[in-house]
């Protein structure tokens, strides 16, 4: 049996086919499985490939032509980006923008925070604060609080003396 | 043509306003830019005014604006590939699709957008001409100059490879799922 050529499938599904060839591969369609099943999946793609439809609503084109026409300049058009694309570039602009300006601060700032005072002798209350003996007057375990009291008393003083 | 080879504009107005959405819809899916597409379309009408002088009217006016449309799409592929330039797969479906459509027809879209868009460059040609510049073979003949064979052959082979990749994307989903 001489099977359908591919071609003449596929004519057939676009309903390119003339009318009298195409009446032969409908009698041979009928009897040869084969031959069928060929037949649909070249009419599944024919099918699929329907989907794909253009949007021209809202283009004028002949705008743009006249006005290259009279300028000479090619008009561009505007990108046809989704909403979506444009949300994402925003982002990546902001993003790239953001780490341009750490990286430009990183190589140019320079180290300008003060320094604290260093603290004169001066006063006892700014000494007791430097040398933090407000941690050594307070009533520890071990009793710093107590020898420091002991040493630091005239009664005791006088005893020490020679 | 004639009144357009006399110099009068408003006859490639009417010219551009009969066939642009045929012209931008091969371009659009021959180069899967819309700019790039656009480009073409200006380019193709802006050549059919300048050479309406030397159109001879032996055969259907489309096949010959098509054949300058194909003419411009093949050179500007070629230029792209020159300058190492490859079309960024996901413009393929950016300018069928839209936020508005349903989710399900969208990823099919771009399923059907990457099947085209990994087929070679003479067979997506002769595919984009017969399915949706609605072309016999014949016609396509005259637009490409290439021989009966030669666009058969084409033909038959994106529809195969368009079944493989469409069927292997449809058992992706499958498996996802």
């Amino acid at each position: 049996m001489k099977h359908v050529r591919e071609i003449d499938l596929i004519e057939l599904s676009t309903g390119e086919l003339p009318e009298a060839h195409g009446a032969d591969v409908r009698a041979h369609l009928r009897t040869c499985p084969k031959c069928r099943r060929r037949y649909e999946s070249c009419n599944g793609v024919h099918e699929a490939l329907s989907d794909w439809a253009s949007d021209t609503a809202g283009w004028n084109l002949w705008a743009d032509i006249r006005e290259r026409m009279v300028t000479g300049r090619r008009v561009v058009v505007a990108s046809h980006w989704t909403s979506r694309q444009r949300v994402w570039r925003a982002a990546a602009a902001a993003a790239i923008a953001v780490g341009l300006g750490h990286g430009a601060g990183r190589l140019t700032w320079r180290h300008t925070a003060p320094t604290p005072p260093i603290p004169t002798m001066g006063s006892e209350q700014q000494v007791r604060e430097v040398l933090s003996l407000g941690v050594i007057e307070s009533p520890s375990p071990t009793g710093l609080f107590a020898a420091y009291v002991h040493m630091t008393t005239d009664e005791n003083r006088a005893e020490d003396q020679p | 043509m004639r009144q357009l080879a006399s110099g009068q504009r408003d006859a490639l107005a009417l010219l551009v306003q009969r066939h642009q959405d045929k012209v931008r819809g091969l371009a659009c899916r021959f180069l899967g830019r819309w700019d790039g597409a656009e480009d073409v379309c200006q380019d193709a009408f802006l050549r059919v005014y300048e050479t309406a002088a030397q159109y001879q009217p032996n055969g259907q006016f489309t096949t010959w604006l098509y054949r300058v449309v194909a003419n411009l799409c093949w050179d500007r592929r070629k230029r792209a590939r020159r300058e190492a330039q490859a079309l960024p797969n996901g413009s393929w479906a950016g300018w069928a699709t839209n936020d508005e459509m349903p989710v399900e027809r969208r990823e099919r879209l771009e399923r059907i957008c990457r099947a085209v868009a990994a087929l070679p460059e003479r067979q997506r040609l002769v595919l984009v001409l017969s399915r949706y510049g609605n072309l016999t073979r014949a016609e396509i003949v005259a637009v490409t100059g290439w021989s009966l064979p030669a666009v058969e052959s084409c033909l038959v082979r994106a529809y195969r490879r368009l079944r493989e990749l469409l069927s292997d994307e449809e058992d992706g989903c499958g498996g996802r799922d």
